[in-house]
């Protein structure tokens, strides 16, 4: 009995609220982690499949359409040059959902790598890599892209690379106090003293009890990859004109949507919010799951 | 208590010259140099030589490194090419802007997830929390710079109620309410993920109080839920928020840049921004070592704050 | 038994259940008992049987999504269910004191011990800063913590475990209630502290007068102190009445079940007897008597009909009690 837990409430209260149950629970049914999955795999049906069913070419220029509001012909409008707005969106989430997606699969190897072996080390190596990863922490990640960026033209691969080299440390952090944590774990010690050598244990044991964690962790890595790439186009920074990506499209869009363009800037804005609002939804609802809570 | 004070001021120290050293080999790192930033990527290699050599680039690293300290360590960062000013007297007026403009965002932030996360604590299981962790979860998720354009498309271009950006020169000098005019949108739009990344940190940590024994304890000695939850469950919760608050600074650069870009806001961030699309080395450099430094003491300020906050410390 | 004073605590009917299946059988179900000043009512039951809600029930506090769906609490000769949430409040801790198993979790651990209980003084009765000082100062030196009394502030952590529970006691006897309910208040103490606390609660009941509730799964410890002992089996009552008596002679074989199972104070016993199976969740109750899945008497018309408390002594609710030589 001890995991009672107050409410401060009256009964009359409860009752009063009896009614209202039933959409809250409706919502939980339908839980946040496959609400964010769900969108995510929309929003790639969108980019990926989209062009097939919308076979329209997002750099032809019309030139008697300029900034044109969303029509028949086409449905998001076009841009100051004419340019399809929607065919331009589904190109530019391409590249945007994709260089975030192997960015933070970069950032999530190298996170694990430094952490594990912070973890695994002696105590003198772990201190020197934490000592470090709290410097490197200290310049928020958005600061270094940006830095890394000005100093050095990137294309899609390097951008890829650039993002997740930066966006680790986060990573690095749980994975080494999670390997801690495990190490002490009776079964792993058990391990240990039977004479698995290191990289079974660390593979076998370690991996695996934080590999839940880190999935939880490494959707959230994704959310800030998009929200980092697309804020370093929407600087003009990330990737380059002609190239779209939703970023860069609501940067173009800024200035134009104070004359009435509203179109160019309300599209992407959603999209780059949607998929974010999908990642972290994925992400809260796994770790309300491993906490054993519902998600709400 | 004084050792443990001695031993964070340490390790902070510790931090800003590890900062300083890693900023120094990201630069010694870039390819291409600061010299063709200076004198364009068609430069000769004759003339990116004598540059080179006229800023001591040409000297082996550790003592390049050393200069580097020293150069520092006598306030002196750089001289910005673009801008044709010392960095260090540059930085200072957009330094100034920024730590006005954050001051205001902390502070609202702070306010709203200290209410929003309390609400959400109590009502952990009813309506009211599950309508603010919905919001919560949209809050962080949208762009500040989306929503900064949106903003601005809305206010001050359809309603015209306030200004679109800057900070109102001289035209607006004089006018009392005219910096806070122009502060509203910006920062109201940095302020929106941040309040509801805090409150969902804190409303959770209300939640977790509100379970603990001391609480059921405090309703069966009589309390009621307005003592209980401000008498009682806000100190416990908001010990942690200290340590949130001091890694809150980060973010606040981070939504910085972009709200301060969108805005047009001559603040830090904008700087930052500006130096990188010019590819203004030295005030790049300066800005990147400044906002790393202001992270650590954040951090260090928030580890003194739970010093306070926590008697579990202070009577050990 | 026979110089029994005033009736403090009288519940009548009390069945608590969940808010949102009112049809379900209740967790705590139908109970009634009494308990007059100056006399130690024991609870003894498993985890789950619905002690601890009993007690909440009787606060006014229990948990989200669980409600008092039908019964009576009256103490002396007010109804608190019939009260607002307000008037509710300015009982609990004026009236009615509650102590819980763990007092490093329960009391707060950022307020000082002097503070709760001032604060508890204060909410109630007012006054000034110092009369709640003077208050605090004499409650701390009667249970016993006379050092604490007259020291500086002092933080839960830097008690030891069995001053904790002094001190959360005297939280509960800030405004000197009546009715003092004690959940498992020495579970978490290791045997010698628990011995103390135990004398300190007897003595507090005799020069108070107060009526005390003892929560526990330990039927020896009830034994030991209580002056009747009430025994719940998955929500219900099943037995009830004077501990040398119940001690001597169970009747509900659940009652009797428990006490083989206590190892005996001399000599080299037999084998314990144990109670197999596991009680039954509330979402799995079985028709009929409650017990009748684990009896060792169950005969068929256990498994129909649901067994009612006697009215008159003594008192217990089994259609086939141990009636033959203990």
């Amino acid at each position: 009995m001890t995991d009672e837990r107050l409410s401060l409430d009256s009964e009359g209260r409860t009752r009063a609220y009896g009614l209202m149950w039933t959409w809250p629970r409706m919502v939980r049914a339908a839980s946040a982690e496959y609400l964010g999955a769900g969108l995510m795999l929309a929003l790639a049906f969108f980019c990926w499949i989209g062009p097939t069913l919308y076979p329209h070419n997002g750099l032809a220029i019309h030139a008697h359409h300029i900034l044109s509001a969303p029509d028949r012909r086409f449905a998001l409008g076009t841009d100051a040059l004419g340019r399809n707005v929607l065919a331009r969106l589904m190109r530019g989430g391409q590249t945007t959902l994709a260089i975030a997606f192997w960015a933070s699969a970069i950032g999530l190897v190298a996170g694990l790598a430094y952490g594990m072996a912070a973890g695994l080390g002696p105590a003198w190596i772990d201190r020197l890599l934490m000592r470090l990863l709290d410097a490197l922490l200290a310049i928020p990640t958005l600061v270094l892209m940006i830095f890394f960026a000005a100093i050095m033209p990137l294309g899609d691969v390097g951008l890829a690379t650039l993002l997740g080299l930066v966006s680790w440390p986060g990573i690095a952090r749980l994975a080494r106090n999670e390997t801690l944590a495990a190490r002490e774990r009776d079964y792993v010690r058990a391990a240990r003293q039977f004479g698995a050598n290191g990289f079974y244990v660390a593979h076998a044991h370690i991996l695996r009890a934080m590999l839940p964690l880190v999935v939880v962790n490494a959707t959230f890595l994704m959310a800030d990859m998009i929200l980092g790439l697309s804020g370093l186009s929407f600087l003009g920074l990330g990737i380059q004109p002609p190239h779209a990506s939703w970023g860069g499209l609501l940067n173009t869009g800024a200035g134009l949507a104070v004359i009435g363009s509203w179109w160019l800037i309300v599209f992407p804005g959603l999209a780059i919010f949607l998929a974010i609002l999908a990642m972290n939804m994925l992400g809260q609802g796994m770790l309300a799951r491993l906490n054993g809570e519902a998600s709400g | 208590m004084i050792v443990a004070l001695a031993r964070r001021l340490g390790g902070a120290l510790l931090s800003v010259a590890l900062l300083v050293t890693l900023v120094f080999f990201m630069i010694y790192a870039t390819p291409g140099g600061p010299a063709y930033s200076i004198l364009g990527v068609h430069a000769s290699p004759n003339a990116v030589a004598a540059l080179n050599r006229q800023m001591g680039l040409d000297h082996p690293v550790w003592q390049q490194y050393l200069t580097w300290w020293m150069h520092l360590a006598r306030g002196d960062l750089g001289y910005s090419y673009t801008e044709h000013a010392p960095v260090a007297s540059l930085i200072g007026s957009y330094l100034h802007n920024t730590l006005l403009l954050d001051s205001v965002v902390a502070i609202a932030a702070i306010g709203a997830a200290v209410v929003l996360g309390l609400a959400q604590g109590a009502y952990a299981h009813r309506l009211p929390g599950r309508l603010i962790g919905a919001w919560q979860i949209v809050g962080y998720s949208l762009p500040t710079f989306f929503v900064g354009t949106v903003v601005i498309l809305v206010f001050a271009a359809d309603l015209a109620w306030l200004p679109p950006g800057g900070i109102g020169g001289a035209a607006a000098a004089g006018h009392p309410l005219m910096p806070w005019r122009h502060l509203a949108l910006p920062a109201a739009t940095l302020a929106l993920p941040l309040a509801a990344g805090l409150s969902r940190y804190f409303g959770h940590q209300v939640r977790d109080e509100y379970r603990q024994d001391y609480v059921r304890a405090a309703a069966a000695r009589g309390l009621g839920p307005a003592r209980i939850a401000f008498g009682h469950v806000l100190r416990n919760a908001a010990r942690p928020l200290a340590t949130l608050i001091g890694m809150m600074v980060p973010s606040l650069f981070v939504g910085g840049v972009l709200t301060e870009s969108v805005f047009n806001y001559p603040g830090l961030g904008w700087l930052l921004w500006r130096s990188a699309l010019e590819q203004d080395y030295p005030t790049l450099t300066a800005i990147v070592l400044l906002i790393g430094i202001l992270t650590v003491l954040g951090n260090l300020a928030a580890d003194l704050l739970n010093t306070v906050l926590d008697v579990r410390v202070r009577y050990d | 038994m026979n110089a029994r004073g005033r009736i403090a605590l009288a519940v009548r009917g009390l069945t608590v259940g969940l808010a949102r299946e009112p049809g379900a059988r209740a967790l705590v179900d139908d109970l009634s008992f009494e308990v007059a000043e100056g006399e130690m009512l024991a609870f003894v039951g498993e985890s789950g049987s619905g002690k601890s809600l009993t007690a909440a029930a009787i606060f006014g506090l229990l948990p989200f999504g669980v409600r008092r769906l039908a019964g009576s609490v009256r103490l002396h000769d007010t109804e608190l269910t019939a009260l607002s949430e307000r008037a509710l409040r300015a009982r609990r801790g004026r009236d009615m004191g509650l102590v819980f198993q763990n007092p490093l979790t329960a009391l707060n651990p950022s307020h000082s011990i002097q503070a709760q209980i001032a604060e508890t003084y204060h909410v109630h009765k007012g006054g000034t800063r110092r009369a709640a000082k003077e208050r605090t100062r004499a409650l701390l030196a009667e249970v016993g913590l006379a050092n604490t009394a007259n020291g500086p502030e002092t933080y839960p952590h830097q008690l030891s475990g069995g001053m904790r529970q002094r001190a959360m006691i005297a939280t509960a006897l800030a405004c000197d209630p009546t009715l003092l309910i004690a959940d498992e208040p020495t579970t978490a103490l290791d045997v010698v502290v628990q011995a103390q606390i135990l004398d300190l609660l007897a003595r507090l009941r005799k020069e108070r007068g107060l009526a005390v509730v003892l929560i526990t799964h330990d039927l020896a410890l009830a034994a030991s102190c209580a002056d009747r002992i009430l025994v719940l089996y998955a929500g219900r009552a099943v037995e009830e009445g004077c501990a040398a008596r119940f001690f001597k002679t169970p009747y509900h074989p659940y009652s009797r079940a428990l006490r083989d199972a206590l190892p005996p104070l001399h000599g080299q016993g037999a084998r314990l007897a144990e109670i197999s199976g596991l009680p039954p969740g509330p979402g799995a109750l079985p028709r009929g008597c409650r017990f009748a899945p684990r009896c060792p008497n169950v005969q068929n018309d256990c498994r129909e009909t649901e067994p009612a408390m006697r009215r008159t002594e003594p008192r217990f609710a089994c259609l086939h009690p141990c009636l033959g030589a203990p």
